[in-house]
């Protein structure tokens, strides 16, 4: 009796798994074809699939220059994300004064959508000489308040005597961090991973922005452009946001278990 | 080796105080115990030797340097905390050498100490193993291991024991004691159990409400206890204190009309006594089964009778005050059968009843 | 964390595999991308046909074809384009009579990819 709810429940859950692959599927099967999505009625296998959509996206537009700006400057931003919002998150779980003022600001700036501050981010970028570079790509996302506050929430669960060992053992505060917090912290980590990749990964705006060259561009660019340049292409379309869509959906499969973890923690923590 | 000198040493927390003005002299190579009830200040005062604490005044020097600005990392002092405040994603090994790699000693030199110190412990077949993968006790010991391969100038733990079960701790307090006598090195060590107090300390610190209430070695702490605070927390069960009244030439008159002829010293001192009123203490072991029951100052009917196997405790009631006899095992059987005790006045216990010193 | 533990990860393993697969990958291509373009011409009654001319066109961005390059077939009908570039070509065929033959569009894995045409291409069709 009990087994059998069992199988039940997860029958039901992968329904709604299935359900929720649908719009991915639909994008795959399309990027293999050339089926014209509006088609009725619909088909569900894909006809005489082939792959050579992909090939063509590849050839025309320098997709290898755009992919290989995506991931420099999502690497930059998740470098940056991990060294930087770990750092807040540690110095927020010290006593120091004017603590409550740097929290209040932290929230308040997280009511503030980027594109009310995109003008001032491109005069100090521009300032800073970063137009058109990797690190001008990358700059605003360099630290995301979320994330400092998964680091806060997750170095608040560590014991507070192991930072007292670590000190008596002769390491300062960043050595601290480095050696003892960050490892401890790994669902933390994970979740800065994946949550700055896909913002830097998904980046369409600042991007658009701040690049001048089209060698500098990023793939969401690479995407506009593909569509403004060519016409009917839907297979090629669709294939392209598959190669889009890959790297961070393999990210996040790598990373998921800790991922989800480090969400939840911190969210009955935080 | 070195010596560790507390003087008026003071914690406040905001308007709060928790320690108020603790002087202590620690000898080299001393083993000092602090205890007393939670709350009593004896965890901040280990912290604010070991630097993780801000002295609110007063000073704290080893070897003669004061160290109240100095970092816990230059004071050369190795804790055992009472979690242990084992690094979770390291091995034993990696733990113990954590904190000589980063006092540049040799790799050589890390390897050969971290290698004594688990011969030492017995956990040499452990070291490669992470902590959650150890037992209590054997986290236990690499907690001390981790202190011990330090070779610090002292030596702080936060009571250790408190995390192991009863039967773990007995053993690893045994360990403690035999592992002092190997690596003989100035310690302070605080607990809230006065049996690892009176079985591991030289010299024994009470501390109450943030002072040091006596400070003495087991045996001084125990048979002249400075205070009834002292005398109730030294000593399972605790001592029986009674509140009793002085009337003079050494007679002590005891709830219930029993009087009490001291003798000698003992009854000199009671004419120094700034009042009449005061605390009678006895404890439970001191009152002897009289031979003779109308030579026997005190005699009572038992009300509780505790069979421990080696002694049989016996509770009973004199003039209302609930008391606690120590008494050879198979003596009294129930609850009702008459007991008779004479006391020996070198045994008693006189406190003065306002302040609760002793006189 | 042990080298061990690192090399076992599935952060290290899973983009080690991808550049594995993206070095194999590129050295197959460099291997293979000579931009050689064989085939045969036949006639519809399956003999080679001599002398058909062959015209390479090369798709470009706005999915046009444009003629890149031509060539005569030999005696034993066969043809062969040294300078392919693209990955997208179309073969149209002329026979010596002049009437075009059927063109073949040819999707390619890589530019310049070699490719033998293993089914020939046909010209005069026959039109029972």
């Amino acid at each position: 009796m009990r087994r059998r709810s069992h199988i039940l429940r997860h029958l039901v859950m992968a329904l709604v798994c299935a359900l929720m692959l649908i719009p991915f599927y639909w994008v795959a099967k399309t990027a293999v074809t050339n089926e014209n999505i509006y088609a009725y009625p619909p088909r569900i296998l894909p006809l005489k699939p082939h792959l050579y959509n992909f090939v063509d996206v590849w050839y025309l537009i320098p997709f290898a220059r755009y992919f290989a700006n995506s991931v420099i400057v999502s690497l930059i931003a998740v470098a940056g994300n991990i060294v930087f919002n770990a750092a807040a998150g540690y110095a927020l779980t010290k006593n120091f004064a004017g603590k409550r003022i740097v929290v209040l600001l932290f929230l308040s700036c997280m009511l503030i959508p980027f594109q009310a501050t995109i003008i001032p981010a491109y005069l100090v970028s521009a300032r800073l000489g970063v137009l058109n570079s990797y690190l001008g790509l990358a700059l605003p996302l360099l630290s995301t308040i979320v994330c400092i506050f998964v680091f806060k929430a997750a170095f608040e669960a560590i014991p507070a005597s192991l930072q007292q060992a670590a000190r008596i053992d002769g390491l300062g505060e960043l050595r601290i961090l480095f050696r003892i917090m960050l490892p401890l912290a790994k669902p933390a980590i994970a979740t800065n991973i994946i949550l700055s990749f896909i913002w830097s990964w998904n980046a369409f705006l600042w991007p658009l922005i701040i690049t001048r060259d089209v060698t500098m561009q990023t793939l969401p660019l690479g995407l506009a452009r593909f569509l403004a340049y060519v016409e009917d292409t839907t297979g090629a379309l669709y294939a392209f946001v598959c190669m889009v869509l890959l790297p961070g959906i393999i990210v996040f499969l790598m990373a998921q278990k800790e991922f989800i973890r480090g969400l939840t923690s911190g969210a009955t923590k935080g | 080796m070195a010596r560790l000198t507390l003087s008026a040493l003071r914690k406040s927390y905001g308007a709060h105080a928790v320690v108020h003005g603790v002087d202590l002299d620690v000898a080299d190579r001393e083993f000092i115990v602090l205890v007393g009830p939670s709350g009593c200040g004896k965890s901040t005062i280990l912290r604010m030797i070991a630097g993780l604490e801000e002295i609110t005044s007063g000073s704290i020097a080893i070897d003669g340097r004061v160290v109240n600005e100095v970092d816990p990392k230059d004071r050369d002092i190795a804790m055992v905390f009472q979690d242990y405040a084992l690094y979770p994603h390291m091995t034993v090994e990696q733990n113990m050498a954590f904190s000589l790699r980063y006092r540049g000693f040799a790799k050589a030199e890390i390897r050969q100490r971290v290698a004594a110190a688990a011969r030492m412990l017995d956990i040499e077949t452990l070291v490669a193993r992470l902590p959650r993968q150890l037992s209590g006790g054997q986290r236990q010991r690499v907690a001390m291991g981790r202190a011990i391969v330090r070779d610090p100038k002292v030596f702080l733990f936060d009571e250790p024991l408190s995390n192991l079960d009863a039967k773990l701790r007995v053993a690893m307090r045994t360990e403690i004691k035999a592992l002092r006598q190997r690596v003989p090195v100035t310690t302070v060590y605080v607990t809230h159990d006065q049996v690892e107090a009176m079985t591991l300390a030289d010299r024994i610190v009470v501390l109450d409400k943030g002072t040091a209430q006596q400070i003495g070695t087991p045996e001084e702490v125990y048979e002249t206890p400075a205070s009834t605070f002292v005398a109730a927390f030294m000593g399972a069960p605790p001592m029986n204190l009674l509140p009793a009244s002085l009337s003079g030439e050494g007679a002590v008159e005891l709830p219930g009309g029993t009087r009490l002829q001291l003798s000698g010293a003992s009854s000199s001192r009671l004419d120094r006594a700034p009042s009449r009123e005061i605390w009678f203490g006895v404890r439970p072991e001191h009152l002897v089964p009289a031979r003779d029951t109308s030579k026997a100052e005190i005699v009572a009917k038992a009300r509780v009778v505790e069979p421990l196997g080696s002694d049989t405790m016996v509770q009973f009631d004199l003039g209302g005050v609930a008391l606690i006899a120590r008494m050879p095992p198979k003596s009294v059987r129930a609850p009702g059968d008459p007991l008779a005790f004479t006391m020996d006045p070198h045994d008693v216990h006189v406190f003065d009843r306002a302040s609760g010193r002793r006189i | 964390m042990s080298t061990r533990a690192i090399l076992t990860s599935r952060f290290f393993v899973v983009p080690a595999i991808a550049i594995a697969t993206l070095i194999a990958w590129n050295l197959y291509v460099a291997a293979h991308a000579h931009g050689e373009v064989s085939g045969k011409v036949v006639r519809a009654d399956g003999a080679p046909a001599r002398g058909a001319t062959v015209i390479l066109y090369e798709r470009n961005l706005t999915s046009h074809f444009l003629e890149k390059t031509r060539t005569t077939t030999d005696a034993a009908g066969e043809f062969r384009f040294k300078d392919n570039r693209s990955h997208q070509i179309r073969l149209d065929t002329i026979g010596p009579d002049g009437r075009q033959g059927q063109p073949r569009i040819l999707r390619l894995w890589f530019a310049a990819q070699d490719v033998d045409l293993r089914r020939p291409l046909v010209v005069s069709p026959s039109k029972n």
